[in-house]
């Protein structure tokens, strides 16, 4: 076990030695959770879910688990950057982790800090949903780790037939030291026929070294519609580790498009389980990278009902000696016939020393399946650069025009995005691109 | 306004134009036709300046400016515009928005003020007036999964906009059928000026029979090998190039006097 590791579960048995009002199954799951990461460690290169991600940049700055009091400070002591245009829907602000409070302005749908539901028991649903996460494999370390320290996070529940409307998080840390992992946790419901639209932002005020372990798990009712967006813009020291799983019951749809702009080491998986009959999920995702910034985008679509639909589209741009991963796997289980998958990665390499491993799977048991992937790794268009220039464009602007162009097909891919919100993450794109 | 003085070029160090010279005068249509690979679409991307196209020799000046020393954008800012054999798609760029970006750059790069999105709309408004055409490709992406009559539209549409001095049309007339032929070539002839010169690169006479030039070249092995008026057009098309080969330079002034 890395040193790091080890320093980490000393700290966990400290820190779970204390009891804050929780019920007992929470006391099992924290313990259950310690003892799958002392067993496994953090995952290393040769687990094959990480063969292109270290951990390295973690590991050097020795950076402390969180203890769950210290993780909120208060919201006045951050200057919080300018927020993504979300049209006056509520925004709950994610400090170092935690919620700094619940705006007034949500009516319709539950909107609550996660330690208060873990205490209160006001939500049935919340035990089984937590209780049913896999911990126990070498590759889920991470998960095992934020299971350990349960209790930083949110709930979020939208009642059956409810249009939920948008909610914003906004995701941010403080630059005090020494440097912290904050592990914290999103419960997501949605009742039959419910619809809501998640837009999250990833963006510190300024620069900071610590990381977030953030695990989102997501329950899609019958026919109804989860759409989130994810805008990464974090600074170089920061490393970013989020899991997001999500079970899409029949005729539900799931959908995740993310950008990211930023961040030192950023690992998103993802993991649709299509488990009713005609479910439905879209994972998108840009990646526009420069310097040493690392992404690894792993997705994971099961399709375990007949007539399921699941969709990867992934652009990266990579300059510098910045590094993408993605690695985009489709399951189609025995029965799931009439399913189809579609997978699109496409990466333009700006530079010499920029890298790219891309990895579209396919695992099909089932018989009658529609299945489609393509990965592409280039340089931009020639005649296209010449084509923009020889109407008056300069290179700079030409090449420019031309990677925004790439990177924002996956911009309309994401069905539920305001043109104002579009904008303005094709504005930070532009932005990321020209830095 | 355009002169081309002993003009050679390679393309991958092998040698294309071969000593070509060629005067253009303001407002002036002169065709060149020749056959396949005698170096007319090759003359059409030096003077545009596009990458791998290697002047060994000669000179290219428009208004005494030489052409060859400056950046593609730099000969767009100047007036040249080139029409491409094969426009090419740019999935992603919405066309208005390129077009706008385009004629700003140019207008900024020539001193003139910028025109903001209302400004714009009025002049595409003119331009599609005076070409006869619908709005139909402006809201689409730059030539993205256009048929090849609408690509073809959508240069002569950015020719009317960014009003160049010197246009070059590469083969324009290719993959057309001839209502598509006729709509491209009527929008050509609309934008004719005494203030704009054009260059038509055609392999065939019939774009000719639409767009009637005030000179027609044939180009063979990378020089000109023959000049004359229209007419020299149509004798090509009765006779074909092959007596170029046969006969040489003098069968086809023959031909062209005969």
């Amino acid at each position: 076990m890395s040193a790091l590791a080890e320093q980490w579960s000393s700290q966990l048995v400290a820190l779970n030695s204390a009891d804050e009002g929780m019920p007992s199954w929470v006391g099992v799951l924290r313990r259950a959770g310690g003892e799958a990461f002392a067993r496994h460690g953090l995952p290393h290169r040769k687990v094959e879910d990480w063969k292109y991600t270290s951990l390295k940049l973690l590991e050097a700055r020795s950076a402390r688990l969180a203890e769950r009091g210290e993780a909120g400070s208060a919201d006045e002591s951050c200057a919080w950057p300018e927020a993504l245009p979300v049209d006056g829907a509520p925004v709950v602000r994610m400090l170092n982790g935690r919620p700094t409070g619940i705006p007034d302005s949500i009516a319709s749908i539950t909107v609550a800090s996660l330690s208060e539901a873990l205490t209160n028991g006001k939500h049935p649903w919340l035990r089984e949903m937590l209780e049913s996460l896999e911990i126990n494999r070498p590759s889920l370390a991470f998960s095992a780790l934020n299971t350990s320290t349960l209790g930083d996070g949110l709930l979020i529940h939208v009642p059956a037939n409810t249009d939920g409307g948008t909610l914003a998080l906004q995701w941010a840390f403080d630059d005090q030291a020494p440097a912290r992992l904050f592990n914290t946790r999103v419960t997501i419901r949605l009742e039959a026929g419910a619809r809501l639209n998640i837009v999250e932002q990833f963006e510190s005020p300024a620069a900071h070294n610590h990381a977030l372990n953030l695990l989102t798990q997501v329950r899609v009712g019958r026919g109804a519609q989860l759409n989130t967006i994810r805008v990464q813009n974090e600074h170089d020291e920061c490393a970013l580790v989020t899991r997001t799983e999500c079970d899409v019951a029949a005729e539900g749809y799931f959908e995740t498009s993310s950008f990211d702009l930023g961040g030192g080491l950023v690992r998103h998986d993802c993991k649709p389980r299509l488990i009713g009959e005609g479910a439905k999920a879209q994972v998108n995702g840009v990646f526009a990278l420069g310097g040493s910034q690392h992404v690894d985008h792993h997705v994971y679509a099961d399709h375990v009902s007949a007539d399921t639909h699941s969709g990867q589209f992934f652009r990266g741009v990579l300059d510098g000696r910045s590094r993408g991963v993605f690695n985009g796997k489709a399951r189609i289980c025995e029965g799931a016939d009439g399913s189809t998958v579609r997978q699109s990665n496409a990466n333009l390499l700006l530079s010499d020393h920029a890298e790219i491993d891309t990895k579209p799977e396919l695992e099909i048991y089932a018989d009658e399946v529609e299945a489609s992937h393509g990965a592409t790794v280039g340089q931009l268009d020639e005649d296209a650069v010449f084509y923009l220039r020889s109407r008056g464009l300069d290179e700079e602007l030409a090449r420019g025009l031309l990677m925004g162009a790439f990177c924002k097909a996956v911009l309309d891919q994401a069905t539920n995005c305001p043109a104002s919100l579009g904008e303005a993450i094709a504005e930070r794109i532009d932005r990321a691109l020209g830095k | 306004m355009l002169k081309i003085k002993n003009l050679h070029a390679t393309v991958d160090g092998k040698p294309i134009l071969k000593g070509l010279s060629l005067e253009v005068g303001r407002g002036e249509i002169h065709a060149i036709m020749g056959p396949n690979g005698s170096g007319k679409s090759t003359l059409a991307n030096v003077i545009a300046g596009r990458d791998g196209y290697e002047v060994t020799e000669g000179s290219v000046e428009m208004d005494g400016q030489n052409l060859l020393e400056l950046e593609p954008e730099e000969r767009a800012h100047a007036g040249v515009f080139l029409a491409f054999q094969y426009p090419v798609e740019i999935p992603g760029v919405n066309n208005t928005y390129f077009l706008r970006a385009a004629l700003n750059a140019q207008r900024k790069a020539r001193g003139e003020p910028e025109l903001d999105s209302m400004e714009f709309l009025k002049l595409v408004r003119e331009k599609l007036e005076i070409l006869h055409i619908e709005d139909d490709l402006l809201h689409r992406a730059v030539n993205d999964g256009f048929s090849g009559g609408e690509k073809k539209r959508n240069e002569i549409f950015q020719m009317a906009v960014l009003e160049p001095r010197l246009a070059i049309l590469d083969e324009t007339d290719s993959g057309l059928d001839i209502d598509a032929l006729k709509l491209v070539s009527d929008g050509v002839n609309r934008l004719r000026s005494e203030d704009r010169s054009m260059i038509v690169v055609t392999h065939y006479q019939r774009l000719l029979d639409h767009i009637v030039p005030d000179a027609v070249h044939v180009l063979s092995d990378g020089k000109i090998a023959a000049s004359g008026g229209a007419d020299l057009a149509r004798k090509l098309e009765d006779q074909g190039y092959a007596w170029l080969e046969s006969g040489g330079i003098e069968a086809v002034e023959q031909a062209a006097s005969a």
